[in-house]
């Protein structure tokens, strides 16, 4: 049973693997859109690998891999430069847990092989796996309260993160109880007795249980009465002769003795017949193989994924070409171990306090988009809220910068922009200087591209400029809606129109920017909010606040253009709420 | 009170020099600007389609840098336009200061209007001063001529800004000749970089930046000072290899190097000595790079 259970999530473990593996083959790390220009195949990727790795031989690669393998896989160096509470936290767990995989898990095959002297039950071994366990706990506890004292600081944990800490818990924790269940279980020295001490006399039999029972934890049953120095001498010496070879005291265990000892004997003789050892031991037991089943499917593939994206990253650079890009941006995805710090640090967490969509902190970007990767194509909800996620995205890099695992993920949101952008399907709110990023990169912004977000908020110009149309004057002109933009006050002196560097630039106002700044004016003066609005002028206005400075009447010409802007926004559907209570920018 | 540093988001992606010169300028005139806090943006880039957020984002920043008892000095023209707006709006409107607030109050983050936003330039004119400046010079960059790119985001409105340059702004060109450079009339001065519609409307953009370099030409001009990521940007962005435009240098780089600092410490890269030193010109530095 307990071998098929084991076979059983040694296969879950390698399909999975092999699954993840190669996904780094086939997979692309952007998915709002099919369009994404550039993509590469299987065979190219797996190709750019081959060059990579017979690279090895040549200088001293090899050499530097071992070096990088060393730094940022077991010393962790990046965590330790980033972050001094999460390097601590993440060694406790990492020293604990590796070193209970292998002196204790893999005790066969490594600890028996290499340390002729192993006994699960002497020191310093005995010692070491509780001192293990205790790390894996402390480290534990340490992320827990991290979770919680930093969730008001805006860092967000899903069930995975969570169910990750607990099922470590659980392993370590069944482990702690089974240890405690045997050192008080009087079955399990029996047994022990019977299989190593061979005694046959009951007055040694019952020397030896006094001695255990005054020293070592035991729960005795029945009631023996007063001590008997005697009979403890002569358990000492029994348990010299017989035991002490293969046995240190349980109070090195100390995690373990502590819990045998604390509960009484009442309830650890009761636990003892009710058979804990072997319910915990089960426990234990499937835990751990859970554990190594899930590896593959959760967020503990990091141990993987993480420290081989680091390595790569440190030993191959920016270098090896679209190919070895693809792989690294595919692998990227995988190395993120929802730590949460990017989002901590992200520059447009304002944005997410106010419309709640989570797509726009990166760390929950990643997530979102692995899980989708390789899925069809985003429509409706999902694609609103990932688009607004990847334009809400300042460039600033912050998030690159603090990643413990070196993850790029400003060149993946670049490259989300880009792919949206190229289809036509950019955000509204890339009207802005959020665009300015990409204008940055190679090739620029080709403004045509951005024609179908652009008449979304300014395209019912056209028919209000129809020159037949006849405006009734004081018609729904409202009084006091831009008052606190003194537009009453402008008497058309055309000021305004004269400073802008913009109407002074375009060779045909009229057909570029359907109103000059005095018109919009104007147009607001005589109730024609929509014609304001849709005026390309608002959309080409630099900012430059050359006509406000100037204005022999105080009217804030610039900042009644934002407004106008804002409110297209707003009108046109974009940054409505959704029925579930957030914003989202979706015009549909 | 103190200052802190305030990047934004474009300096530390994308000119990181700026960043390094600025901080070795003021650290050889003995200015500490401590650490930054976990400032976010300042909500510039979201002021054209969302107010909210861009005034949520101001606010932040305001009052982490108030929280910790300091003033706010920035890099960018941008950040520093969108501080005073936000200021100016939050100090006029109590209302509103009160929404932020309620929302700020979170973290544990209140706005109540006591940190000062400062730019760069305006700092070293009138904090640092002229005479520290011209006694710290030992490498004068005589013979360059240069012009000044203001920032409209730093002059404009005048009564937000507060830069309390009666008519004609001279703080720009003070600090130029104070390091030997010769600060060029041009025309078109005090217009816009271009940059704010770069990608909204690029060839619109790029006209406006060409026109302001073509102008700095004319007048003999071979570098473009700048003390503005989206200036400098936009205009680096435009000039091509082996056209005559001038070439933009943030202005803690020209500082920095005639206050005899390493292009190392003022992070110039390699590949950007070489073209500083053909606009530096005949400027004695050109040795030292």
């Amino acid at each position: 049973m307990d071998t098929l259970i084991l076979y059983l999530s040694v296969g879950l473990f390698t399909v999975g693997f092999v699954y993840r593996v190669s996904t780094w083959f086939t997979r692309d790390a952007w998915y709002l859109s099919r369009v994404g220009a550039g993509r590469v195949g299987p065979w190219a990727r797996l190709q750019a690998l081959g060059r990579g790795v017979s690279g090895f031989w040549k200088g001293h690669l090899l050499l530097k891999v071992i070096w990088e393998c060393l730094k940022q896989g077991v010393i962790q160096v990046r965590l330790l430069e980033k972050n001094r509470f999460r390097w601590s936290m993440h060694m406790l767990i990492f020293i604990g847990f590796l070193g209970l995989t292998l002196m204790h898990g893999f005790e066969q095959i490594i600890s028996e092989r290499f340390f002729p002297d192993y006994y699960s039950t002497l020191n310093p071994y005995f010692f070491l796996r509780d001192l293990f366990g205790l790390f894996v706990l402390a480290g534990l506890a340490m992320a827990v309260g991290r979770r919680l004292v930093m969730r008001r600081k805006g860092l967000l944990s899903n069930g995975m993160d969570y169910g990750a800490i607990a099922v470590l818990a659980v392993i370590v924790l069944s482990g702690i109880f089974l240890e405690a269940a045997k050192i008080s279980s009087h079955t399990e020295f029996m047994d022990m007795v019977d299989e190593y001490a061979m005694l046959d006399d009951e007055e040694e039999i019952e020397a030896l249980e006094a001695y255990w029972e005054r020293d070592f934890g035991l729960a005795v049953p029945g009631e023996r009465g007063a001590e008997d120095p005697d009979l403890l001498e002569m358990g000492q010496e029994i348990h010299e002769e017989s035991c002490m070879s293969c046995h240190s005291n349980p109070r090195w265990a100390m995690t373990g003795y502590l819990l045998a000892t604390s509960v009484g004997d009442e309830t650890a003789l009761h636990f003892d017949r009710a058979g804990a050892v072997t319910f915990f031991w089960w426990t234990h037991y499937l835990s751990c193989f859970l554990f190594l089943a899930w590896i593959p499917y959760g967020k503990m593939f990091h141990m993987f994924s993480t420290p081989l994206s680091l390595v790569v990253n440190a030993v191959a650079g920016k270098n090896g070409g679209a190919e070895a890009l693809s792989i690294r941006r595919s692998l990227a995805l995988d190395a993120c171990t929802r730590c949460g710090t990017c989002s901590q640090y992200c520059s447009v967490q304002p944005a997410y306090t106010l419309i709640q969509n989570p797509l726009i902190l990166p760390s929950e970007k990643i997530t979102f988009f692995k899980s989708r990767a390789g899925q069809k194509e985003l429509s409706g909800d999902d694609f609103a809220r990932a688009r607004q996620g990847v334009t809400l995205c300042t460039d600033c890099g912050n998030c690159s910068r603090v990643c413990p695992s070196g993850i790029d993920l400003r060149s993946l949101w670049q490259h989300m922009k880009g792919d949206l952008l190229q289809s036509g399907k950019s955000d509204a709110m890339f009207l802005s200087p959020l665009s300015f990023g990409s204008c940055m990169e190679e090739g620029g912004v080709d403004s045509e591209l951005l024609v179908p977000a652009k008449e979304k908020l300014a395209g019912r110009f056209d028919e209000l400029s129809d020159s037949q149309r006849v405006i009734h004057i004081g018609e729904g002109a409202s009084e006091n809606e831009f008052s606190s933009f003194h537009v009453e006050a402008c008497f058309q002196c055309g000021g305004c129109s004269s400073v802008c560097p913009v109407a002074d630039t375009v060779d045909d106002p009229q057909e570029s920017l359907g109103l000059l700044p005095h018109q919009v004016i104007q147009a607001l003066k005589l109730g024609e909010v929509e014609m304001a609005e849709g005026a390309p002028m608002i959309w080409n206005c630099l900012t430059c606040y050359l006509c406000q400075e100037y204005c022999p009447q105080g009217v804030l010409v610039t900042d009644l253009f934002y407004e106008l802007k804002n409110r297209a926004y707003r009108r046109t559907g974009e940054g409505q709420r959704l029925a579930s209570g957030h914003r989202i920018g979706s015009g549909r | 009170m103190g200052y802190q540093l305030f990047s934004g988001c474009t300096i530390p992606s994308r000119l990181g020099g700026y960043r390094d010169s600025t901080l070795a300028v003021l650290e050889a005139f003995g200015v500490d600007v401590g650490s930054e806090s976990k400032f976010n943006c300042c909500g510039y880039p979201l002021r054209n389609t969302d107010r909210e957020i861009y005034l949520l984002s101001s606010a932040r920043n305001l009052a982490l840098a108030e929280k910790s008892g300091s003033d706010i000095l920035v890099m960018c023209k941008c950040c520093f336009g969108s501080f005073k707006h936000a200021q100016n709006a939050l100090n006029q409107d109590l209302q509103l200061r009160d929404e932020v607030n309620a929302i700020l109050s979170r973290e544990g983050l209140e706005y109540r209007g006591v940190a000062r936003v400062t730019h760069i330039l305006s700092f070293l004119r009138h904090e640092v001063g002229l005479e520290a400046i011209r006694q710290r010079v030992v490498r004068p960059l005589a013979g360059v001529k240069a012009g000044a790119q203001y920032g409209c985001h730093m002059l404009r409105p005048s009564h937000i800004n507060e830069l309390n340059d009666a008519g004609v702004p001279e703080f720009f060109d003070l600090l130029l000749s104070a390091i030997g450079v010769e600060s060029l009339d041009y025309k078109r001065k005090f217009d816009c970089c271009g940059a704010p519609l770069n990608g909204i409307n690029s060839v619109l953009s790029k006209k406006m930046t060409l026109r302001k370099l073509e102008a700095i030409r004319e007048m003999g001009g071979s570098l473009v000072a700048t003390g503005c990521p989206y200036c400098h940007l936009q205009f680096a962005g435009a000039v091509e290899e082996g056209d005559a435009l001038p070439r933009p240098v943030v202005y803690p780089q020209l500082l920095g190097l005639a206050m005899g600092l390493s292009p190392e410490s003022l992070g110039i890269e390699a590949a950007d000595a070489e073209t500083l030193a053909i606009a530096l010109d005949g400027a004695d530095v050109r040795q030292s790079m």
